[in-house]
C-alpha cells in the first residue's frame, strides 16, 4: 500500500523503529535504546548513542494525529532546547502532513505557538531599537541568544544530534514571533502564531495534561487587547454623543429669573424675630425643571454671614432648603494683597416643579459693621453640566480598567526581556 | 498530443505526453529510456523507486500563475543531509518547469537562458544575485547525486546522475518568496528562476492517496 509508515531495525539494539514521513525524515531515535540513525544511510548508520540518563516527559505522544488550524498534522518528532545556561528550557514538537510539510509546535511555559519555516526573507533593522521587517511589518526585538538540543526523540528532517547549538533572535508582534537560528552554514528564519491551549487539546485529544501556564509569552496577545480598541471606539461614540446631547438640551436651558430681591443684614440684628424673612409667593412655572440660587454680598470685606434658605411650595407645603455660607478675606501683606473667599455663590437645586412659592432667608453671622445688602436671585432651568461630567465618568471608568490590565499584560510579557520598554536600562 | 514508443527492453508501451520530455523510465521494466528521433534507447536501470511520503505522484494537476500543469515524472536527489524529489511539471504543447519539493516545501521554477551567472566557486551562502525577476539570496549549495526517477523527464537523468546546485531566494513584490535554482553542469549553469508556492495556491487535485492520510 501506497504511503505507509515503515518499520526498520536499529542498527545497534535491533528494535524495531515506525519510520512516519518516509524518504523526508533523515534522522530517526531508536524508540528502545535512543540511538540517533541516520535514515539517508542504507545501513542506517548510528549517528550518536544515547548517553544521557535523565528522562524526559514531553505532553504530546509522538505519532498522534490532530486537526489544528484547518489541517491534520502528526507528530513525528519531539526536540528539548535549552538556553546555552540550561536555566531555562522549552519543547518543540515537529509535526508533518504529506501534502502541507513540516510545522513545529513550540511549549515554552505553558504557552504554544505553531511555527513555519519562511522562504521570505525578513530585513533586520540593527539602527536605533533592533527590530525586523517582515511582509511590511516591524517586529520588536526580544530575545537573543543560544539555544542548544538537550534530548531529541522521533523523526527529523534533518541530521539532529543533541548539543546542537544554534544564535536565536525572537521578534515579536503579538501573536506572532518572528525567529531567526543561526549556524555555522544557515540562518533559517521562522514564523510561530500564538496558539491557545484549548486548541492544542481540541487538536490532540482532550484528555492530555498539558504543562501549566505561567506568566504571559512573549507573543500571547493580550486578552483584552482587541476589546480594548473596541471599547475605546465605543466610549469615544457615546461621549460625543453624551456631549451633544447634553449641549442640546443646555442649549435650550434659558435659565429665566423667577425671583430677585436685595435684602439688608444687620439692620435689626438685636431683634431675632426680624432676622426671619419670609418673601411674598411668586411663580416658577415653565414644568419641573431646576432652580439655581444665586447669593451675593458685594460689600462682604473681613467676614462671613450664612444663610439658610428654603423654597416652599404655598399649595403643596413640600420645600426644599439650603444653607451657604459667603466669607471674603482680603488685606495686604509685605506688598503684596491677598484675598480668600468669594463674595458671591451658586448652588442648584434640582427638580422643582411648577407652582407658587416663597423663600425664606435666614441670615446669619457676625454684625456687620454698617448694615450689609445682599442679593438672593433664584433661576430656574439653567445649563447644567454635571450629569454629563458623571455620564463621562462613568463610561470611561471600565475602559481605564481595562487600559490598565493591558498595560500590566505588556508589563509582563517583556519582563524576561532584555529589550523591554518598560524596564530602564 | 501523446507518442507511444515501445521500450527496446521489455516491449512495453512507454507514453510520452510532452514534447519536451527527452528520457523516461518504464514503468514495467524500469529501464531508463532516452527518445531519439522515434526510437528510445535504453541507457540504465532503475531499481523500484524507494516510496517516500510524498501526496504527489504522475497525473497530479494543478494550477501555477494561471496555467493549467500535470506532473509527468520525477527525478529523486540525494544529497548529504537528506532527499528532494523534482517533478516534471507540463503545460502541454511542450512548455514545461520542474516542481522542487523539499523539507516540506514547493518551489516552481522554470529553464532560463541566462548563462550570465558566476561560476559556482565564487559563490557562498548568503551572496546576493541579480537574476531575471529580481534579487536573490544564496540559500545553499549542494551536491547531488538521482537516486531514482519515474516517468518522462525533460532532462536525460539516470540514477547515479551527479549535479551541483546553488538554490536561492529572493523577496518579491506582495509578500511571495522567489526561488530560483542553478545547476551547475559540464556544458554550463543551468539558471531556473520561479517561485515559493502554497499548497492552496497551487490548487492541485488527482493527489496520491495515502494510507490514513
Amino acid at each position: 500500500m501506497a504511503g505507509s509508515a515503515q518499520a526498520i531495525r536499529c542498527s545497534n539494539c535491533g528494535a524495531g523503529v515506525t519510520i512516519r514521513a518516509v524518504g523526508r525524515s533523515v534522522a530517526a531515535t531508536c524508540t528502545h535504546c535512543k540511538s540517533i540513525l541516520d535514515l539517508a544511510d542504507p545501513n542506517l548508520a548510528i549517528l550518536s548513542f544515547y548517553k544521557n540518563a535523565k528522562n524526559y516527559d514531553f505532553a504530546l505522544p509522538l505519532g498522534k494525529r490532530g486537526k489544528l488550524r484547518g489541517d491534520t498534522w502528526e507528530l513525528i518528532g519531539y526536540v528539548r532546547r535549552a538556553d546555552t545556561a540550561s536555566i531555562f528550557e522549552w519543547d518543540e514538537y515537529l509535526l508533518f502532513n504529506p501534502l502541507k510539510g513540516f510545522k513545529w509546535l513550540m511549549c515554552s511555559n505553558g504557552h504554544w505557538t505553531l511555527i513555519v519555516v519562511t522562504k521570505q526573507k525578513p530585513v533586520v533593522v540593527r539602527a536605533g531599537k533592533p527590530h525586523a521587517s517582515y511582509l511590511g511589518h516591524a517586529y520588536d526585538i526580544f530575545f537573543e541568544g543560544k539555544a542548544k538540543v538537550v534530548y531529541v526523540e522521533g523523526e527529523f528532517y534533518w541530521r539532529v544530534a543533541v548539543g546542537e547549538t544554534v544564535k536565536v533572535q525572537d521578534f515579536v508582534r503579538p501573536p506572532e514571533v518572528l525567529s531567526s537560528e543561526e549556524s555555522d552554514d544557515e540562518i533559517v528564519w521562522s514564523i510561530g502564531d500564538y496558539v491557545r491551549k484549548d486548541e492544542i487539546m481540541a487538536a490532540f485529544g482532550p484528555k492530555l495534561e498539558l504543562p501549566a501556564t505561567s506568566g504571559v509569552a512573549p507573543n500571547q496577545p493580550s486578552a483584552v487587547k482587541n476589546e480594548w480598541a473596541k471599547l475605546l471606539l465605543y466610549a469615544v461614540g457615546l461621549s460625543m454623543f453624551l456631549v451633544i446631547a447634553s449641549t442640546l438640551q443646555q442649549g435650550m436651558a434659558k435659565g429665566e429669573e423667577v425671583f430677585a430681591q436685595e435684602f439688608v443684614y444687620g439692620v435689626r440684628s438685636t431683634d431675632p424675630s426680624d432676622k426671619t424673612i419670609v418673601t411674598p409667593p411668586f411663580d416658577i412655572k415653565g414644568g419641573t425643571s431646576n432652580v439655581e440660587f444665586d447669593l451675593a454680598a458685594a460689600e462682604l470685606s473681613n467676614s462671613w454671614m450664612e444663610m439658610e434658605l428654603t423654597l416652599t411650595n404655598v399649595e403643596t407645603g413640600e420645600g426644599v432648603g439650603l444653607q451657604h455660607g459667603l466669607e471674603y478675606y482680603s488685606g495686604v501683606e509685605g506688598g503684596y494683597s491677598w484675598s480668600e473667599g468669594s463674595k458671591t455663590a451658586e448652588e442648584l437645586v434640582s427638580a422643582v416643579p411648577d407652582g407658587k412659592y416663597t423663600l425664606t432667608i435666614e441670615p446669619s453671622g457676625p454684625t456687620p459693621p454698617r448694615p450689609l445688602r445682599y442679593l438672593v436671585r433664584l433661576r430656574r432651568n439653567v445649563a447644567d453640566f454635571s450629569n454629563l461630567a458623571w455620564g463621562a465618568l462613568l463610561l470611561w471608568l471600565f475602559p481605564c480598567f481595562i487600559a490598565v490590565r493591558h498595560w500590566l499584560h505588556e508589563v509582563n510579557r517583556w519582563s524576561e526581556s532584555d529589550y523591554s520598554p518598560y524596564k530602564e536600562s | 498530443m501523446t507518442a507511444k514508443l515501445n521500450c527496446p527492453s521489455c516491449g512495453a508501451q512507454v507514453p510520452f505526453q510532452s514534447q519536451a520530455s527527452v528520457s523516461a523510465t518504464c514503468p514495467y521494466c524500469r529501464s531508463v529510456l532516452v527518445r531519439t528521433d522515434m526510437k528510445l534507447e535504453e541507457i540504465g536501470k532503475v531499481a523500484k523507486l524507494m516510496d517516500d511520503m510524498t501526496a504527489l505522484q504522475i497525473g497530479t494537476q494543478g494550477r501555477y500563475k494561471g496555467r493549467s500543469f500535470i506532473l509527468l515524472g520525477r527525478a529523486r536527489w540525494q544529497w548529504s543531509a537528506g532527499f528532494w524529489n523534482e517533478w516534471h511539471l507540463s503545460y502541454g504543447g511542450g512548455a514545461s518547469g520542474w516542481l522542487a519539493e523539499a523539507q516540506g516545501f514547493m518551489g516552481v521554477a522554470h529553464f532560463e537562458a541566462t548563462k550570465a551567472v558566476p561560476a559556482r566557486e565564487k559563490l557562498k551562502v548568503g551572496d546576493h544575485l541579480v537574476l531575471p525577476g529580481g534579487k536573490y539570496q544564496v540559500e545553499d549549495m549542494k551536491e547531488a547525486s538521482c537516486v531514482g526517477t519515474e516517468g518522462e523527464l525533460p532532462a536525460i537523468i539516470k540514477p547515479g546522475t551527479k549535479k551541483r546546485t546553488v538554490d536561492l531566494t529572493a523577496n518579491l513584490a506582495g509578500g511571495v518568496a522567489g526561488f530560483a535554482s542553478i545547476d551547475y553542469e559540464d556544458d554550463g549553469p543551468h539558471v531556473y528562476v520561479g517561485t515559493y508556492e502554497d499548497v492552496e495556491s497551487l490548487t492541485l487535485s488527482n493527489l496520491r492517496q495515502l494510507d490514513g492520510w
